[in-house]
């Protein structure tokens, strides 16, 4: 009787572990930044640079950011809300561009998420001393790329969204202009 | 009764001694809030992302310099009448800014790559056999 109930604890106990394994391997948890030795070698190696280059992009990303914020910001509060506001008090249709901008503020709020969690990222990279802890080194700059990916990807959008915003005013603009001859 | 008498003695006691130190604990007060509102002040300069952007910390001078704070756009004026003149002025200012935004495709560089870092396997090896 106990060798059975053995049996069957170690069946449910095989089943439940080689499901988790399938689960996360599917979902490529199990699959880290592999690092091999000569990358370690030369990551310690080429320690200082390395941090030096790190230290570049941290401070030519920090100036980019506050120009880019800036633009973005200047697009949505000094164009594009005014020109609503402008269209509302006049009694005329602007849904449209109502929408994007509320889609541009959604996307700038991204924007700014993406980076803060970026800017924490590489910060760990650069505290990370890569002669005594080169594999920790090598997967931060990893997850800080990933991030900066994610930035990339919020700021792309964010541009495409004043693009769309410029069309719809296009065709605003030709509607009101239709509107304008007729009433003549 | 003498119960009584003790407690009220010891509370006595406890104000005579609140009493003679009364300055000590007003400036050890004063001190523990300050540490106190300084804690959710630098939680918050944290957390709200503005310690990101605060360009004002040490080792941002060189930052500090190049940047250049556009002063001089006022921007759409929300009020008055949307005629071609307001709409073509809208237009002129809205190019301007989005061709600036197209102009350059911020964070688009991997420059955190392995390869760009010199650091990925191919690099590594020709620099084994280099040696």
């Amino acid at each position: 009787m106990h060798v059975r109930l053995i049996a069957f604890i170690t069946v449910v106990a095989l089943i439940v572990s080689g499901s988790t394994l399938f689960a996360r391997t599917a979902r490529g948890e199990d699959q880290p930044n592999v690092i091999t030795d000569s990358q370690i070698a030369m990551i310690k190696t080429h320690c200082t640079d390395l941090q030096a280059s790190l230290n570049r992009l941290h401070q030519s990303d920090t100036l980019l950011r506050f120009n880019r914020g800036e633009l973005y910001r200047t697009i949505s509060d000094k164009l594009m809300v005014p020109l609503n506001q402008r269209i509302a008090s006049n009694q005329l249709d602007g849904s449209t561009l109502v929408q994007i901008t509320a889609n541009y503020n959604t996307s700038y709020q991204t924007f700014f998420d993406s980076y803060k969690v970026y800017e924490v990222s590489l910060s760990a990279a650069l505290s990370t001393d890569c002669v005594r802890q080169p594999t920790t080194f090598y997967d931060q700059v990893a997850d800080a790329r990933a991030k900066r990916i994610a930035l990339h990807t919020a700021s792309v959008r964010l541009v495409e969204l004043a693009g769309q915003y410029k069309k719809s005013f296009g065709d605003f603009r030709k509607k009101a202009d239709v509107t304008t001859e007729a009433t003549r | 009764m003498n119960e009584h008498e003790s407690t009220s003695k010891s509370r006595s006691n406890m104000l005579t001694f609140f009493d003679h130190h009364r300055f000590l604990f007003l400036v050890f007060g004063s001190i523990i809030i300050a540490i106190f509102l300084v804690f959710v002040a630098l939680s918050l300069y944290v957390s709200s992302g503005t310690s990101q952007l605060d360009l004002s910390r040490p080792g941002y001078q060189a930052i500090r310099e190049q940047v250049h704070e556009d002063t001089s756009f006022n921007g759409f004026d929300a009020n008055g009448a949307l005629d071609k003149n307001a709409l073509n002025r809208f237009q002129s200012l809205y190019d301007a800014k989005l061709k600036e935004a197209e102009s350059f495709d911020a964070y688009g560089n991997d420059v955190l790559s392995p390869e760009s870092l010199q650091i990925d396997k191919s690099s590594s090896e020709n620099a084994q056999t280099a040696q």
